[in-house]
């Protein structure tokens, strides 16, 4: 490539993006974009590297490699190194209590029965001729924050279990009006088909609202991490609950008092207690920019992040670069969805002094996202792992170099 | 058998609401789209029953069949130990089954501490135990581990035996404990 090509494709590179942050779209720049590209693509062939022909599927750079971190049953998302608020499907989350079954979409099958008029059974097919719906939001889970984590641990390590897709499927409440719900029925089982059949109980009322049978993710179908070919979506509750490689709803008046919901999913509080059925995701935030393991030079910077509630739109963040001592609202991306990760920023020059950022969130019923130690003085010593939405940050010494800052368990 | 506190509190924090929200709903439902559109096959009696594998809380679903603690300490020594520990302890492939007695380990989450109802446990080991297997597991070798799960961890199970009929009347220390969410959001941390 000639030096002037070169020169060319860094002014050309210049322009455009000078052109992109004006939004003006000029005819010079439309030119240069041109430039660019057949430098590129001249520089590519001159290394000999492949051209940038059309392909069946599309492909990262070969410069971004982001990735899920994976133990047998678990992925995290990296939330450091994404955009936006979709999870591309490939870096979704993933917890399999019991494995990924394969199913074959030609013969799967969901019953419903019960407490119905006429149980019924609903091949794929058939669940993509009923009214479909398509909606963004996020799943969690429950067990989403680590106790005494590392101080070079990450918002993939803080907050990893959590992730948004844009869902399209069946609302429930079309499949209830098919097979005549009685108005007996309080409860429901959703069950799974995968091996130990992991199943949940329901109360009615959250079919009838917004819960859905998903059958894609991202605009194509469910990856089967996500529960192929279909699964129950309840947005803003707990993970767990939200069934995947869905096969059988049966309609009763009480709850079946799972294993799930008893010995697992479930909450100690102070006296002995224990919390059921504590299906809500509580509302919380994390900066995911700058985040370990960054190293942060001083100078201006859109301090940035997700925030999310289970109970609804996240209507206010505020940001704090002084550990909590100020506290000012950050900018929300909208538009604001109910129970889906919200970007939030807010742009800041650093010193070059050492001090902690931290990010607190507000949802629409007014809840504010809790310290660790509020959340303690209410749930208790043993209160376990689940429904942890504590306020955490970010340390930056004055060598830039990110470190967590969590409050400690005690 | 009358079930405790769980139960009531679920209905009556959902009851009412869910009368007049199941009304308006349903009501709501028939006047944006009364098309029932008659999509989906009704199934035979055996593909319902062929997964119709669940036992609740008040032991419905439990098949005939019953053991004894004597023989379930047998067979949970040659099924389970090996995952859940020869004590019931847990290691790090399976959780704690048995509640150690004081001094003698760590509590984790157990069938003491969190099970509040016995026929869920007959439920929970037909369907997913052992991992990587599916159900292979008869009825009587289910109540005979439930049956020593249950002495074990010192709950009384009446002629040292579990059965259809008697399963679902043990009484579970840990009922008393549960109680259900009602937070609604909003200003208050709970």
């Amino acid at each position: 490539m000639s030096d002037e090509s070169r020169g060319i494709s860094r002014r050309a590179a210049t322009a455009r993006l000078g052109a992109l942050v004006t939004g003006l779209g000029t005819a010079a720049g439309i030119r240069h974009r041109v430039s660019l590209s057949a430098a590129l693509l001249e520089g590519a062939t001159a290394r000999g590297e492949p051209d940038g022909s059309a392909t069946a599927h599309g492909e990262r750079s070969p410069y971004e490699d982001p990735k899920r971190s994976a133990s047998q049953s678990t992925s995290t998302t990296p939330l450091q190194e994404l955009h936006g608020t979709i999870t591309p499907s490939d870096l979704h989350f993933e917890v399999h209590n019991s494995g990924i079954p394969a199913i074959d979409p030609a013969a799967y099958k969901l019953l419903l029965h019960g407490l119905v008029d006429r149980p019924t059974a609903f091949s794929l097919a058939d669940l993509k001729r009923l009214p479909s719906e398509t909606r963004t939001c996020f799943i969690e889970c429950a067990g989403n924050y680590p106790r005494n984590a590392p101080v070079t641990a990450t918002p993939e390590m803080m907050a990893g279990l959590t992730s948004q897709s844009e869902w399209t499927g069946v609302p429930l409440r079309v499949l209830l009006h098919e097979v005549g719900l009685s108005p007996k029925a309080r409860w429901f089982l959703a069950e799974g088909a995968d091996r130990a059949h992991i199943d949940r109980s329901i109360p009615v009322e959250k079919g009838l609202d917004d819960a859905f049978l998903a059958y894609a993710q991202n605009g194509e179908a469910l990856r089967p991490a996500q529960g192929y070919p279909v699964r129950l979506v309840l947005p803003g509750w707990e993970g767990n609950t939200n069934i995947k490689w869905l096969r059988r709803l049966k309609f009763a008046v009480e709850p079946f008092m799972t294993r799930w919901e008893t010995s697992r999913y479930s909450d100690g509080l102070p006296d002995a207690r224990i919390r059921q059925f504590s299906f809500v995701i509580d509302a919380r935030s994390i900066i995911t920019f700058p985040a370990p393991p960054a190293t942060l030079a001083p100078g201006w910077i859109d301090l940035r992040g997700i925030a999310w509630s289970g109970r609804g739109r996240i209507t206010r963040v505020e940001l704090s670069t002084d550990g909590g001592g100020t506290w000012r609202d950050a900018d929300l991306q909208g538009p604001v969805l109910s129970k889906a990760h919200t970007r939030f920023g807010k742009m800041w020059h650093w010193d070059g002094k050492e001090c902690v950022i931290l990010s607190r969130a507000i949802d629409e019923t007014g809840y504010v996202q809790p310290t660790l130690a509020e959340l303690r003085s209410v749930r208790g010593r043993d209160t376990g792992p689940y429904h942890l939405n504590p306020i955490i940050g970010w340390r930056i010494p004055a060598d830039g170099r990110l470190e967590l800052r969590q409050e400690a368990w005690g | 058998m009358g079930l405790t506190k769980p139960f009531r509190s679920r209905s009556r924090a959902w009851g009412p609401s869910l009368a007049v929200t199941g009304i308006v709903v349903l009501a709501g439902c028939a006047q944006r789209d009364a098309t029932m559109y008659g999509i989906g096959h009704a199934p035979s009696l055996s593909e319902i029953a062929a997964w119709d594998i669940d036992v609740n809380a008040r032991g419905d679903g439990l098949p005939p069949g019953g053991g004894t603690v004597a023989q379930g300490a047998a067979y949970y020594a040659g099924l389970c130990a090996s995952c859940h520990g020869a004590r019931g302890e847990g290691t790090q492939l399976a959780s704690q089954l048995i509640r150690p007695d004081s001094g003698s380990g760590t509590p984790r989450r157990n069938i003491a501490t969190h099970w509040p109802y016995a026929p869920p446990l007959f439920d929970y080991i037909r369907r997913a135990m052992p991992p990587g297997a599916s159900a292979p597991y008869g009825a009587d070798t289910i109540y005979a581990i439930v049956a020593h799960l249950l002495e074990a961890n010192h709950v009384n199970v009446p002629n040292h035996r579990a059965d259809q009929s008697t399963l679902p009347s043990v009484a579970m220390p840990a009922r008393q404990r549960f109680v259900v969410d009602d937070r609604r959001g909003g200003h208050e941390l709970r």
